[in-house]
């Protein structure tokens, strides 16, 4: 029975793919700006004594 | 005999060929959001729905805002009357398709199209007003000022009365009882009338009144606007800027996509399954079918809330991202406004079959509304035509009604992000999990509406 409705879930399963494709652009993407100005910050001349 | 509101909601009649499968239609909608996400970074640098300049159109006399609160203390009178008197029968009686179509369905459709039009037929709000001047004049003018409206109290009154509308139309087995609808709108109007009188009638229906306040949420996103009997237009959006972020406003716009959200959901495959295992346990402790069920359901409400919450909440959280000044709770309820368009989107793509097809009825059941057999307009032979609206016609306004609600909510955050971070980067960068949020509760809305069709 669980066999039988496999592929009408694989079926529904189609409707996360967005979501996850949106969650994962997301996080590259902030993972990618917190390098970007952590290298920035370290990029930055050390202020005059 | 009962009428099936969730064949009638999901759409009566088996969907025609559609160009694409209908799941795509999840990965269609993400892509108008990511496209309108990113159209907003580029096109929309400065704040621009927080003022909220009007036009004033017209006004109208005292005297029609008091006859429209006649005509609505009359019509409610006569529905109680229908309910209590009327055939029990739910197609025949008037009550059932007044009050879970032509109310909940129908008036948030109304309120976007020409504002708080709710307001001038309260029949509740019309007592209470009328019952202030009489008391007024019986006493001279020497009645005690009303008490402040607590501030503790915020919004909290209003969710309890959608969240017990939400649990009668989602778990009572007795929803559609016309004797039952009408003692619950009587219970209903006294407590209105209770605190009223302790708080005063505007006060207590700004926050108070449940159905007032949910209709004034939907309202607030219509370029029209009623304000001191004048007829103002605005800028589309604007209006719902100024929710007061007060106790209870989250509460409140997650109970009014939470109760849609379990109706649709609990007409799917997923809960049917849950629902009969939850029945098994249930009846397996000695509990009654009947008790089973109301605990399986009510825990079914309380469990979809707490997902919208809880979606919502990790928004706010990817915002924290950028703004570590302020504190979670204040930023949820500073963008609480922007889940309004959300819950009429979901009202619209849940009900709109219903309302297209049950709405009908009300030719007929203004004729005969006791269903009695009486036919006062002419009127009671007429039939629901079907036809009216194809199944296709259906789900495109089902998923326009979406894709429009999601589109409107990502504007309302993105304007607010920009009063807050005045920077346009910072303020795109804030509303990046919000977009997350934004396409899951999207593909949710196209789930929901695609299980009940299964």
């Amino acid at each position: 029975m669980p066999l039988a409705h496999s592929g009408h879930w694989l079926v529904e399963t189609l409707y996360v793919v967005p979501v996850v494709a949106v969650v994962m652009w997301i996080s590259i993407k902030s993972l990618l700006d917190r390098r970007r100005a952590r290298a920035e910050l370290r990029r930055e001349p050390a202020p005059p004594e | 005999m009962t009428l099936d509101w969730a064949v009638l909601a999901h759409g009566i009649v088996g969907r025609e060929d559609l160009p694409i499968p209908r799941q795509w239609f999840g990965v269609a909608t993400t892509i108008v959001l990511v496209a309108s996400f990113v159209g907003l970074a580029a096109l929309w640098p400065q704040p621009r729905l927080e003022d909220r300049p009007d036009r004033r159109l017209f006004g109208v006399p005292r005297i029609v805002e008091a006859l429209c609160g006649a005509i609505g203390v009359a019509v409610f009178g006569l529905l109680v009357y229908a309910g209590l008197e009327g055939t029990q029968s739910v197609p025949a009686n008037i009550v059932p398709t007044s009050v879970h179509v032509v109310f909940w369905v129908g008036i948030p459709v109304l309120s976007l199209l020409f504002g708080d039009v709710f307001r001038a037929f309260n029949p509740w709000r019309a007592v209470g007003r009328a019952g202030g001047w009489l008391a007024g004049k019986v006493a001279g003018g020497r009645l005690p000022e009303p008490l402040p409206y607590p501030d503790r109290l915020g919004w909290w009154p209003a969710v309890a009365g959608i969240a017990a509308y939400g649990w009668l139309e989602n778990v009572s087995t007795q929803r559609d009882d016309p004797s039952t609808l009408a003692i619950l709108a009587l219970a209903y109007a006294a407590i209105q009338l209770v605190g009223m009188s302790l708080y005063g009638v505007e006060s207590w229906s700004r926050r108070g009144d449940g159905f007032g306040v949910y209709f004034r949420l939907f309202a607030a996103l219509s370029p029209l606007h009623w304000r001191d009997r004048a007829l103002s237009v605005r800028r589309p959006l604007s209006g719902v800027t100024g929710l007061r972020p007060d106790p209870g406003l989250v509460a409140l716009v997650v109970v009014a996509i939470g109760v849609t959200t379990f109706d649709g959901f609990k007409e799917g495959p997923v809960w049917t399954d849950v629902a009969r295992n939850l029945n098994d346990a249930w009846t397996g402790l000695g509990l009654s079918a009947g008790s089973a069920t109301r605990i399986s359901y009510t825990l079914g409400l309380v469990l979809v809330l707490l997902l919208v919450f809880v979606l919502y909440r990790l928004g706010v959280a990817g915002m924290r991202s950028i703004d570590r000044d302020r504190s979670p709770t204040e930023l949820q309820r500073a963008f609480a406004h922007s889940l309004v368009p959300i819950a009429l989107a979901y009202v619209v793509a849940h009900y709109f079959s219903l309302l297209a097809y049950q709405g009908q009825a009300m030719a007929y059941l203004v004729s005969d509304p006791l269903g009695r057999g009486s036919d006062v307009f002419g009127t009671a032979d007429q039939t629901i035509d079907y036809g009216v609206v194809s199944a296709n016609g259906i789900w495109y306004v089902q998923v326009g009604s979406l894709v429009i609600g999601h589109v409107a909510a990502l504007v309302l955050a993105h304007d607010r992000a920009l009063v807050f971070y005045r920077d346009p980067k910072n303020a795109t960068g804030s509303q990046y999990w919000m977009l997350a949020v934004m396409v899951t509760f999207t593909v949710l809305g196209l789930y929901l509406l695609s299980a009940g069709n299964d």
